[in-house]
């Protein structure tokens, strides 16, 4: 047996197949639905969006709480990758705990924010899961970057604040776009850290789309659809918007 | 060049460290104190929330569903995935960029949407005639793709496959032979890693667990939350035994990799 081009297509069907039946299928679905029911001009979910003020407050507080997390991520994380760049001997115990950090969210996260401060602070909450992902996710890409450029830098006499605002963050940015775009939509999609903190009264995307179907009180699935709808359209949006930008950055410097 | 005793990034490390600690640290404080409310530190160590804990059967049964359905889930997803990864890597760079851009789609549809579409399409609609867990499996495994296709990815990439294979076609053995006798010997222990990193997290999952399968099988995160506003302590015991089991698993991730790595080159 040799392994053709055609292979390749062979061995993904099974994977493609359970991707479109599990995600495709009932995410289609529904959003044909809802996107249906307004062309008709009838009864329809977008009347509820706009008249009430308070989905769009959940788009908001989505798109606020995803960008300061991711920025402040970005920061915070980036320059711990430097530290980490430049101190090899902490690399692997710092991987160690940040991937706890990254993964000691939702439910456990919730629990120990409770205990510290009480049910507030959603912002505080996300930035333990964001920051030590955002520092996982920088460290290679800063360190392929320290590699002799920063000691070439240094020879030459330029300061390390020189050096990062004229060498070290041009050539990260495609980097810190792509991280960006990904802590945007972990931050965006994080549904069990703001659910566990206060329940269905968290007023985010991803909270409201799940208690306009499951929860008792307003049950309005077509709403719930347009709001995934809209936030699928978002988060391709800044996905793709961030990729396309950091591939013609690459290119440019190639 | 000399350093400074301190730096930006030094401090930027040391506040990464303080965010990641912070939580699990207090959450193991509380776990092992008898109570937590009187004053700013907790009093009484005990280790009786670890023995209640293990004690009750709830937690339990939430704990052997929630192992079995992880593992069913994170085979399913090592089954059909490392099977597109592997060989779209070894044969084509179209297919490889498809799978890629596929590993990002549980990035734009959240865990809650596809959580919702399946409530409604497949327990709504069709539930009569559909098995809840198998529901559960399939709906759950595109969530774990992307890592498993990142592990995987990474670990090919490390074996630089292309000279075995040219070396192979050279001495006349099929692509077949090939990937039975050198590359999945040598995957392994990356397949391995894989689906232990994949259990992991499918076992930690909470927003299918919770909509799809809340009221009907009680899974560890669900059951979690529940036991928040009963009992912390209880809650915060379980919390402290599950990153435990993770720890472990990590460890072994960790030791398969680190020899695979060693034996590779």
């Amino acid at each position: 047996m040799n392994l053709s081009k055609r292979a390749a297509w062979i061995a993904a069907v099974p994977l493609l197949l359970v991707v479109a039946v599990a995600v495709l299928l009932p995410f289609a679905w529904r959003s044909t639905g809802v996107v249906a029911d307004c062309a008709r001009g009838g009864e329809c979910a977008l009347r509820d969006l706009v008249s009430d003020g308070y989905y769009f407050k959940a788009i908001l507080n989505t798109l606020w709480i995803s960008a300061l997390s991711t920025l402040a991520a970005l920061a915070i994380g980036g320059a711990a990758a430097v530290a980490l760049a430049e101190h090899p001997r902490w690399r692997r115990a710092s991987n160690v705990l940040a991937n706890l950090g990254a993964n000691f969210a939702g439910v456990p996260l919730a629990l120990a924010q409770t205990l510290r401060f009480g049910a507030q602070g959603v912002l505080r909450a996300y930035l333990c899961f964001q920051v030590p992902l955002a520092t996982l996710m920088l460290a290679l890409p800063v360190q392929m970057l320290e590699g002799g450029l920063m000691d070439a830098a240094a020879t030459l006499g330029a300061s390390p604040a020189l050096f990062w605002r004229r060498v070290g963050l041009p050539l990260l940015l495609p980097s810190l776009l792509e991280v960006g775009s990904l802590l945007f939509a972990n931050a965006a999609a994080a549904y069990a850290t703001p659910f566990a903190l206060s329940g269905t009264s968290a007023n985010v995307l991803a909270v409201r789309i799940a208690a306009l179907v499951s929860g008792d009180i307003f049950s309005n699935p077509g709403l719930s659809s347009l709001l995934a709808l809209l936030m699928f359209v978002l988060l391709v949006i800044v996905i793709a918007g961030a990729n396309l930008l950091a591939r013609r950055l690459r290119g440019r410097d190639a | 060049m000399n350093r400074r005793p301190w730096s930006w990034s030094g401090l930027a490390l040391a506040m990464v460290i303080a965010l990641a600690v912070l939580p699990p640290f207090s959450v193991l404080l509380y776990a092992f104190s008898a109570r937590w409310d009187r004053s700013l530190l907790p009093e009484g160590a005990t280790w009786a929330w670890m023995a209640e804990l293990v004690r009750t059967p709830r937690v339990q049964a939430a704990v052997v569903q929630t192992l079995a359905l992880s593992f069913a889930t994170a085979l399913l997803t090592l089954l059909v995935g490392a099977t597109a990864t592997i060989v779209a890597r070894l044969t084509s760079p179209r297919v490889t960029a498809l799978l890629d851009a596929l590993s990002l789609l549980p990035y734009a549809i959240p865990p809650v949407v596809i959580a919702i579409g399946a409530l409604e399409l497949f327990v709504g609609r069709w539930g009569g005639w559909l098995d809840l867990r198998a529901v559960y499996v399939v709906v759950a495994a595109p969530l774990l793709f992307p890592l498993q296709h990142k592990t995987l990815g990474a670990a090919m990439r490390q074996l630089d496959v292309a000279p075995l294979m040219e070396a192979a076609h050279t001495l006349g053995a099929s692509d077949g032979y090939l990937l039975r006798r050198v590359l999945l010997p040598l995957l392994a222990p990356a397949l391995v890693a894989s689906l232990l990193l994949c259990w992991v997290t499918a076992a930690m999952e909470f927003a299918i667990a919770n909509l799809l399968l809340g009221g009907s099988i009680e899974m560890l995160q669900p059951l979690l939350n529940g036991m928040r506003s009963v009992n912390g302590h209880l809650s915060a015991a379980l919390v402290v035994l599950s990153f435990a089991v993770i720890a472990a698993m990590g460890m072994l991730v960790e030791g398969l990799t680190a020899w695979n790595t060693r034996r590779n080159s």
